[in-house]
C-alpha cells in the first residue's frame, strides 16, 4: 500500500464530499425540481462538464486503455465519434428538449418521453429498459472501482471492491442533481489534469509521439493500422460505423445524459455548452487510448490490459502525482456511477413505483424506494463483480449500444418530427432494445460484421418512421403536444399561459383551477 | 506523418478537425440564440411591468384578458382531448 497515493485519494474524497454538501445546501428548498434538475439553473460550463464527465466513465481509464493495448490504433474509431458526442447532442436536441421538457413539466427523461408520447405504456417500457440497462452499466463502474482500489490499497479484490462500492453508494445518497452536477464539474477537471499528466509522462518516457509509433511498428506494424492488430477488422465498415456511432449519435439516447439538457439554465445555454464540450473532449478523449498504445512499449507483458493506465502511472510518476492520477480515475468512475444510480433510483421510484404501484406515495416513500433499489443494485453488482467480472469495455459498449438503439430515435423525433406518435415511439424503443440485445447475445456481430448499435439504431429509426406514418390516423399526435412542439421552434421565453400549466411550482395551482372548471362544467 | 500510415493520421487528426468545424459552424448558425432570447425576455419583462402598472390604474389590461381567454380555451381543448382518449399528461397524473 502506498501511503502517499492513498493520502491523495483520501484528500480527493474529502474535497468531493465538501463540494457535494455545499451544492446540496445550495439546492435545498427547491422542491422536487430543485432535487432532480437543480432548479433548471445550471450554466453552460457546468452543463458541458457534467455531461462529459458523466459519459466518460471508468471505461475511459480501463476499457479504452485495454482496447488500445490489445487492438492498436483501431480503438481510435471509438474516440473519433466520442469527441463530437457532446456538441452533437447539445446542438441537435439540447435547446428544444430543454424547452419542451419545461412546457410539459417533466422532471425525468422518462417522464418527458411519456409527456411527448402520451401513454402509460411509453413510460412502463422506457422505465423498465432504463432501469435494467443502467443497472448493468453501473456494474462496469463497480468493477473498475474495485480494480483501482485493489491497486492503490494492496487489499484483496473482494475487500477493495466492497470499499469502492461503499464509497460510491454513500456518495450517491448525498443526494440531488445539483450536488452531482457540481461534483462532476470538479471531477472533470481532475480527470483532465490526470490524463494529460500521464500522457505527457508516457510520451516523454518513450521519446515522443513519432518515436513511439516507429517503435510500435517494429513490434507489429499492424498496430498502426486503422483495421486493428493483425488486420482483424479489415474492411469491416459495419463495425467501424458502430464504434463511431455508439458514443456520438447513440449518446442522444442515454437517459442519464439527456437529463442534463432539461437542467440547463436557459435553452440557449446549449450553444456555449456545446463549444465547451468539444474543447474538453479534444483535450481528454484520445489521451487514454494513446496511453494504452504507449503501454505496449512501457509494459509489454501485462497480465491484465485493463490495468494498463493504472500501471503506467505507477511505473512512471512520483507517488504524489500517481495519487492525482488515481483520483482522476476514481473521478471518472464516480462521476458516472453517481449519475447512473441517481437516474436509476429516480426512474424506479417516480416512473415505476409512484406511477404504477403507489400513486399516492409520499416523497419520503419515493426516496426510500430509490435508496433500496440503489442498495439492491449494489448487492447484486458486488456478487457479479466478485464471481466473474466481465470486461469493463464489453459492459459499457453493450449497455450504451442498447440505450442508444432504444432511445436515440425517440428523443430525436420528440423535438424534430411532428408526426412521431406514441405507437411509433413504442415500436422504436422495443425494436431497438430487442435487436441490439439479440445481436450481441447471438454473436451476430462477427459473421455479419455489423455492430449491435449500427443495426439497433437502423431498425429503431425505421420503426418510428414506418409505424408513426401507418398509425397516423388512428393515433394522431395530440393538439397540446403539437402546440408545445411549435413553441420549441421559437426562440425566446415560454409564454406565461403555457408555463402556468407546466411549471411544477405552479402546477398545484393550475390543477386546482382546472378541477374547479371541470366541476363547474358538470 | 508522425510515423503513422496516412489513413491512421486521418483517423487521429481528421475526425477532431471535423468536430472543430462542426462546433464552429454550430456557433455561427446559432449566434442569434442568445441575443433573441435576451430581447424576448426584456420585452416580456416590459410587458409584465406595463400590465402591472395598468392594473394599478384600475382597468384590467387588454393583453392579460386575451391571454386568460387563450389559456381558458386551451384548458377546455385539453379537457375535450382528454375525453376523446388523448389525455394530456398533467391531467393523467394528479400530484
Amino acid at each position: 500500500m502506498n501511503v502517499t497515493v492513498l493520502a491523495f485519494l483520501v484528500l480527493y474524497y474529502v474535497v468531493v464530499l465538501g463540494i457535494g454538501f455545499w451544492a446540496m445546501r445550495r439546492g435545498a428548498g427547491g422542491g422536487l425540481e430543485g432535487y432532480l434538475l437543480g432548479g433548471r439553473d445550471v450554466g453552460p460550463l457546468v452543463t458541458a462538464l457534467t455531461l462529459q464527465s458523466t459519459s466518460m466513465s471508468g471505461y475511459m481509464f480501463l476499457g479504452a486503455g485495454s482496447l488500445a493495448y490489445t487492438t492498436g490504433y483501431w480503438s481510435l474509431w471509438f474516440a473519433a465519434g466520442d469527441i463530437g458526442g457532446g456538441v452533437l447532442n447539445l446542438s441537435i436536441i439540447g435547446r428544444r428538449m430543454r424547452k419542451l421538457s419545461q412546457i410539459m413539466g417533466s422532471l425525468t427523461a422518462i417522464e418527458y418521453l411519456e409527456a411527448r408520447y402520451p401513454s402509460p405504456a411509453t413510460r412502463l417500457i422506457a422505465a423498465s429498459v432504463s432501469v435494467f440497462v443502467l443497472a448493468f452499466y453501473v456494474l462496469a463502474q463497480f468493477i473498475a472501482g474495485g480494480k483501482g482500489m485493489e491497486l492503490v490499497t494492496g487489499l484483496p479484490y473482494a475487500w477493495a471492491l466492497l470499499i469502492a462500492l461503499a464509497i460510491i453508494i454513500t456518495y450517491t445518497f448525498l443526494g440531488g442533481y445539483l450536488a452531482v452536477a457540481y461534483t462532476d464539474f470538479f471531477q472533470s477537471i481532475v480527470m483532465l489534469v490526470g490524463v494529460v499528466w500521464i500522457l505527457a509522462a508516457a510520451l516523454s518516457h518513450v521519446g515522443g509521439f513519432t518515436a513511439a509509433n516507429l517503435a510500435l511498428a517494429e513490434i507489429d506494424p499492424t498496430l498502426l493500422s486503422i483495421w486493428g492488430r493483425d488486420l482483424a477488422f479489415q474492411g469491416q465498415w459495419g463495425l467501424v460505423a458502430g464504434a463511431v456511432l455508439v458514443f456520438s449519435a447513440g449518446y442522444m439516447g442515454w437517459p442519464h445524459v439527456v437529463t442534463r439538457h432539461m437542467a440547463m439554465k436557459r435553452p440557449e445555454t446549449a450553444r456555449l455548452a456545446g463549444a465547451y464540450a468539444t474543447l474538453w473532449n479534444l483535450l481528454f478523449v484520445s489521451a487514454p487510448y494513446i496511453v494504452g498504445l504507449l503501454a505496449i512499449l512501457i509494459l509489454p507483458n501485462l497480465d491484465d490490459p485493463e490495468l494498463a493506465i493504472f500501471q503506467v502511472a505507477e511505473a512512471l510518476l512520483p507517488a504524489a502525482v500517481t495519487g492525482i492520477v488515481m483520483a482522476a480515475i476514481m473521478a471518472a468512475i464516480m462521476s458516472t456511477a453517481d449519475s447512473l444510480l441517481l437516474q436509476t433510483g429516480s426512474i424506479a421510484s417516480r416512473d415505476l413505483y409512484e406511477r404504477f404501484i403507489n400513486p399516492k406515495a409520499s416523497e419520503q416513500q419515493m426516496v426510500w424506494v430509490s435508496r433500496l433499489l440503489v442498495l439492491a443494485i449494489g448487492a447484486i453488482g458486488y456478487v457479479v463483480a466478485l464471481q466473474e467480472p466481465p470486461a469493463v469495455a464489453f459492459v459499457v459498449i453493450f449497455a450504451t449500444s442498447i440505450l442508444g438503439s432504444a432511445f436515440a430515435p425517440a428523443f430525436f423525433c420528440a423535438v424534430w418530427w411532428r408526426k412521431a406518435n406514441t405507437p411509433g415511439a413504442i415500436a422504436s424503443m422495443v425494436s431497438g432494445t430487442v435487436v441490439s440485445i439479440t445481436w450481441e447475445l447471438a454473436g451476430l456481430a462477427e459473421p455479419t460484421t455489423l455492430a449491435p448499435v449500427t443495426v439497433g439504431l437502423f431498425v429503431s429509426s425505421i420503426a418510428i418512421v414506418v409505424v408513426s406514418l401507418v398509425t397516423q390516423s388512428s393515433s394522431p399526435v395530440p393538439a397540446h403536444v403539437l402546440r408545445a412542439m411549435e413553441e420549441t421552434t421559437r426562440l425566446g421565453p415560454i409564454p406565461r399561459e403555457m408555463m402556468a400549466k407546466s411549471d411544477s411550482a405552479l402546477r398545484p395551482e393550475a390543477e386546482e383551477i382546472a378541477s374547479l372548471l371541470e366541476d363547474s362544467d358538470q | 506523418m508522425f510515423g503513422l500510415p496516412w489513413s491512421t493520421t486521418l483517423l487521429v487528426f481528421g475526425f477532431p478537425l471535423i468536430w472543430i468545424l462542426y462546433t464552429v459552424g454550430f456557433l455561427i448558425v446559432t449566434r442569434d440564440w442568445g441575443r433573441e432570447e435576451e430581447e424576448s425576455s426584456t420585452r416580456a419583462e416590459r410587458e409584465r411591468s406595463e400590465s402591472r402598472s395598468e392594473s394599478r390604474g384600475g382597468g384590467a389590461p387588454r393583453h392579460k384578458e386575451e391571454s386568460s381567454t387563450r389559456a381558458e380555451r386551451e384548458r377546455s381543448e385539453s379537457r375535450s382531448e382528454s375525453r376523446g382518449g388523448g389525455a394530456p399528461r398533467d391531467k393523467e397524473k394528479p400530484r
